[in-house]
């Protein structure tokens, strides 16, 4: 069960987005400074020097969004060979000379972008521009290490997808919700697809996609900033810019009806039923509002849902938040996983209660301080990390081309009234706008 | 040609620069300055001791408070001290669980305890401004919990359940047998058991708090957005009244130290997997030595600082595949801890793992660490030890241990210059002395009838089962047996009522089912319908799902919801021939064959054993009870693991005794009662049984 929670975890994490008057008081904002390379490659850098420690950051425009139909999985594909071998470092190696400073790595890949990181202690960040910069323009695209990471990909899906308790839950929730964008599949993809495409696609993919025009790098923690720029400028600079990216994107059309999607597979152990609706793109008014909703209904023991369902009532082990605001798009729903005895027909019903509960009468003022005390405590516990700070710079600056949200935006938050809660929920949360997920349980597990 | 070379040069060198342009490979600069940040002390009128952390980055705060005692205080009442940090949180004299969980909700704050040997953790985090609404909340909890007799029942409950669970986990035996080794009767050698947690009372509980949340017993840490001055005079509001107790200063008998070759074998029937144990008793925090054999073990193992560049990750795993998660550590607390390496493989290369695991022992006492893998771990350590510096909660954690365990002021501070200094030679002489390769307790967990002679290679193990309880030997005792097997064949039709039994063409059982998984139980309702000839009907229901399995003495099919579909070889071949109607009546016949080993004792008392062959190729072993003559137990040899069916609650159906309630345990837990039998003289409609 860790397991689930834990990956739904990943899903419900708030964008931590914008300040300004208000916020000034609550968080102490951010200073950064910015800057382009000739080459287009944008650069922030976030100096903080509390601990001998920097965070480099590289940020790709490209995700499963901007793959083919018929070559979906290519983007998080590509994450796995980019710690294959370069010019200058060995297969095998990548990992180890991050480790070898005592430092970390790690990238992830998302429906929209694909990232990679180092922390490493400040005495080393050349070493990490310099192994960025090496992948950036230099990486091995060939049949070894293509191979070697078909097989680890494959494995991936098993272990992660195919394998764990209501691992393909969001694979689900997308296929359901969006029909026609390219929302529909998820950065994991169909495995076939990468075992028919042929090396010069993934030529072409790493030249369309991983060029410095298409990439932030984002420094922050302890660090001298003409150190760092003059590093910058001899590991990036002379990279060639490449082509201008044409992205393609089909807007999903309304939905008519209500969906209904039955899984049935081996490993689940309880049922469960998921509501999901679709909603807005990240950084869309409604966004916020909804981002407090969920909440109301489902954050911590005495949110809603969780004292009624899994206190109260006795009918479900957990709530997760299902909630993700993407470039073009966004999803707002729940994934509850039934007590061994309770039926979801039950679970159904109590969830249906609290929907039209909170559509009728609104929510209180108590619960309205609530979410944006806790709304404030997120956006501060972030700013205090310089993960969290690299990660919200590279991110705005992506997807807005605009850094200060990382300072403006918890005001847009706090902005948000108590008839703006209950409105989105009249809005966005209707029966035919709804997709209802239900794992059942095999006998045999 | 010269053309074409450059065409394949460049797209091998991607689209950038030629190589010549190309920057080197970086080296790293000067080492940064690796200092604890700056912090203050303070005690509190009672005595209590507090650390101020400033770091006003941003408006938030991070808490911890250390109470020094942890589950070696339990006494005889294992489990106590965990009980403690799981009901801190569910309600005070006057807040009820419920009110706690609003109010931490409601300013979006933190709050978390957990035990650890010597020493409990209580920690938590809030924005500066709510400051004076969160800190009485969680003196509060820490002052005057009250226990609430419900929320007890329910920790013990859920505790239980999760004990029975990790019963059945595959290295949590060997970890258990491990301390029983290392610490018999002292107290670090505690650990919760089904039964143990059930003498975990209210008061038990209460009395354990009382006795060692105090004052002087406890230090807290607060980091963040404070300074002295703010945040004394709120700590001495909610704590500086709180009654003065005294520091618990234990008492600990002596350790024996390790000596020899000791092997156990934790016998887990019909484990896919040997999790290996190799350890020995290991050092104090304080010990000289403890720095140097930390960063061995790290070589060796891993201890929470190498990861995949350790010596038992790149031999086990990279090398030899033997295993997904080999590891080690050298644990630290107040008395001796572990040093420990451990893997969990396939059974059939336990020998080969527990061979290469002792090879990685003895290299550490009889080779220096060469210079280049040296080099890589010492960048490792005081890298990682830099970067820790970054998050305040470890900070908290570090200063705290220092006074916890009566370390230098400077220790932290002088750490990295240390491990910079440690020689090849140094290491291998720490080694010598505290790894000693031919002193460790080597202790298997797996299936025992697999895995004995592999163990026995390298020494004869002592046998426990999964409670540790010693097990005489595994190869089984068969005694001879009384009857003939024609006359335990007599025996077993005459109980059975062979004259009416022979007469029934159909059996259809009715009842309910629970299956017990590690992620909770599973239950619903169940049909079986047994036909003639050879034929078989199952329903499973449940939530409103529907399964269901038919032979038609030919051919398997399964599937759900009314739909079923035909199961493909070699499994189908299998069931198919296991099906056969009535079997105890027919084991004489074609295609069937019969032998009685003799007698053993199983859980309904001696039975007489016999081994039934069906088609050749399915094996079972059937009990026959001395005493009333009915099959109590069948064993279904499978390559996975034996399945092993209980048939209890005998009673008569039209004359003929039936098991109301069969036990089925192996690759799963599943149990059915019959709530209704019926027996049927004329044949079952035939739609039934196929697709």
């Amino acid at each position: 069960m860790k397991h689930l929670f834990s990956f739904m975890l990943l899903l419900a994490v708030l964008p931590f987005n914008r300040l300004n008057a208000q916020t000034q008081q609550l968080m102490k904002p951010i200073k950064f400074e910015e800057y382009d390379l000739s080459n287009g490659m944008h650069v922030i850098l976030y100096q903080e020097r509390s601990a001998p420690v920097v965070a480099v950051r590289v940020y790709y425009h490209v995700g499963s969004k901007d793959e083919r139909p018929d070559r979906t999985g290519f983007a998080h594909f590509f994450e796995h060979l980019m710690f294959e071998a370069t010019d200058q470092i060995k297969r095998g190696e990548y990992g180890k000379m991050i480790e070898a400073t005592g430092g970390e790595l790690n990238a992830h890949t998302s429906l929209d972008r694909t990232f990679y990181q180092e922390n490493v202690p400040s005495n080393q960040l050349r070493l990490a521009l310099w192994m960025e910069s090496e992948r950036m323009s230099w990486l091995h695209v060939d049949s070894g290490g293509v191979e070697t990471q078909r097989q680890v990909v494959k494995e991936e899906r098993r272990n992660r997808y195919d394998n764990q308790p209501y691992g393909t839950f969001f694979l689900k929730v997308m296929e359901s919700v969006f029909k026609k964008s390219q929302y529909n599949w998820t950065p994991i993809g169909q495995a076939q697809y990468i075992d028919q495409a042929t090396i010069k696609e993934f030529t072409d993919f790493y030249r369309t996609f991983y060029v410095p025009n298409n990439a932030v790098l984002v420094v922050a923690g302890d660090f001298e900033t003409p150190d760092a720029k003059k590093a910058i400028e001899e590991y990036f600079g002379a990279i060639p810019r490449g082509n201008d990216i044409i992205r393609a994107y089909t807007p999903e059309p309304a939905q008519a009806e209500e969906r209904y999607v039955e899984v049935a597979e081996k490993h689940t152990p309880l049922p469960a039923v998921s509501y999901a609706w679709r909603t807005v793109p990240e950084g869309d008014k409604d966004m916020y509002a909804l981002d407090l909703l969920t909440n109301v209904f489902a954050r911590g023991n005495s949110s809603r849902l969780v004292k009624r369902l899994q206190d109260q009532d006795q009918l479900v082990v957990g709530i997760d938040q299902v909630v993700l605001n993407m470039e073009k798009d966004g999803i707002f729903g729940f994934l509850a996983v039934a007590k061994a005895g309770k039926e979801v027909p039950d679970v159904r019903k109590a969830l249906d209660e609290e929907i039209e509960k909170l559509q009728k009468d609104g929510i209180s003022e108590e619960e309205f301080q609530k979410v944006r005390n806790q709304t404030i405590k997120d956006f501060i516990t972030n700013a205090s990390s310089i993960d969290n700070v690299a990660f919200q710079l590279s991110h705005y600056y992506t997807i807005f081309r605009d850094t200060r949200r990382v300072n403006t935006e918890l005001d847009k938050y706090l902005a948000v009234t108590k008839q703006d809660i209950q409105r989105v929920a009249k809005k966005y949360l209707t029966k035919n706008g709804r997709s209802v997920i239900v794992y059942t349980v095999p006998p045999k597990g | 040609m010269k053309k074409i070379l450059f065409i394949v040069l460049t797209l091998v060198a991607g689209f950038g620069l030629s190589n010549a342009q190309r920057p080197a490979k970086p080296s790293a600069g000067s080492v940064p300055k690796t200092v604890l940040p700056p912090y203050k002390e303070a005690t509190l009128k009672n005595g209590l001791r507090v650390i101020i952390v400033p770091d006003n980055r941003q408006p938030i705060v991070y808490f911890r408070a250390m109470v020094m005692a942890g589950t070696a205080a339990d006494g005889k009442e294992i489990g106590a001290a965990a009980a403690v940090g799981s009901l801190l949180e569910k309600g005070t004299k006057a807040r009820t669980a419920d009110d706690i969980a609003e109010k931490l909700d409601f300013f979006g704050a933190t709050f978390n305890a957990n035990s650890g040997v010597d020493a409990m953790n209580c920690f938590g985090s809030f924005l500066k401004k709510d400051m004076s609404n969160i800190l009485p909340i969680y003196a509060d909890m820490m002052r005057n919990p009250s226990f609430p007799q419900d929320e007890v029942a329910k920790y013990v409950s859920t505790t239980e359940s999760s004990l029975k669970a990790a019963k059945k986990n595959s290295s949590d035996p060997g970890r258990r047998m491990g301390r029983r080794l290392i610490y018999g009767d002292h107290p670090y050698g505690n650990f919760e058991t089904e039964e143990s947690i059930k003498k975990v009372s209210r008061d038990v509980i209460a009395g354990w708090h009382d006795k060692y949340f105090s004052a002087e017993n406890t230090m807290i840490a607060v980091i963040g957005d404070v300074t002295e001055k703010e945040i004394v005079p709120i700590l001495e509001k909610n704590f500086g009244d709180w009654k003065k107790g005294a520091r618990h200063r234990p008492l600990y008998p002596s350790l024996a130290e390790t000596k020899g070759m000791q092997y156990t074998l934790v016998d887990r029937p019909s484990s896919v997997q040997s999790s290996i144990r190799i350890q020995r008793l290991g050092l104090s925090r304080t010990d000289p030595d403890y720095d140097k054999a930390g960063f061995v073990a790290a070589i060796f193992a891993g201890n929470g600082l190498i990861g995949f560049q350790n010596r038992l990750f790149q031999n086990i795993r990279e090398k030899h595949g033997y295993t997904y998660t080999p590891g080690g550590s050298l644990t630290s607390s107040l008395d001796r801890g572990t040093l420990v390496g451990v893997a969990e493989v396939r059974n059939s290369v336990t020998d080969s793992a527990i061979e290469q695991m002792l090879l990685e022992y003895r290299r550490l006492s009889n080779e220096d660490i060469p210079k280049q893998e040296l080099d890589f771990a010492k960048g490792l350590v005081t890298g990682k030890y830099l970067m820790d510096i970054a998050d305040p909660n470890l900070t908290g954690e570090k200063l705290l241990s220092i006074y916890q365990y009566g370390l230098p002021k400077d220790y932290y501070d002088t750490y990295p210059s240390r491990v910079q200094n440690f020689t090849a030679a140094d290491l291998r002489e720490t080694a010598k002395r505290v790894f000693p390769p031919n002193d460790l307790h080597v202790i298997v967990t797996g299936d025992g009838s697999k895995i004995l002679s592999k163990v026995e290679r390298f020494g004869k193990p002592k046998l426990v089962d999964l409670d540790l309880n010693p097990v005489k030997n595994l190869t089984e005792t068969i005694a001879p047996s009384k009857l003939s097997l024609d006359e335990v064949l007599e025996k077993l039709h005459k109980a059975i009522n062979k004259p009416s039994l022979e007469k029934v063409q159909s059996i259809e059982k009715n009842g309910e089912f629970v299956l017990t998984m590690p992620q909770g139980e599973l239950a619903g309702t169940v049909q079986q319908i047994f036909a003639s000839p050879n034929k078989k009907y199952q329903k499973f229901e449940f939530h409103g799902t529907v399964i269901e399995e038919k032979i038609d003495g030919t051919k398997l099919y399964e599937g759900q919801m009314g739909e079923v579909h035909p199961v493909e070889e070699p499994r189908a071949k299998y069931d198919v021939a296991s099906m056969v109607f009535n079997e105890e009546l027919r084991v004489k016949e074609p295609g069937m064959n019969v032998k009685l080993t003799g007698m053993k004792d199983i859980f309904s008392g001696p039975a007489y054993v016999l081994e039934v062959e069906k088609q050749g190729f399915v094996k079972e072993r059937w009990y026959v009870d001395e005493k009333t003559g009915y099959v109590t137990r069948k064993e279904i040899k499978n390559e996975e693991g034996d399945i092993v069916n209980d048939y209890t609650d005998f009673r008569p159906v039209n004359g003929i005794p039936m098991a109301h309630k069969i036990t089925t345990t192996g690759s799963q837990d599943l149990v059915m009662t019959f709530t209704s039998i019926k027996t049927s003289l004329t044949p079952a409609d035939e739609k039934l049984f196929t697709k």
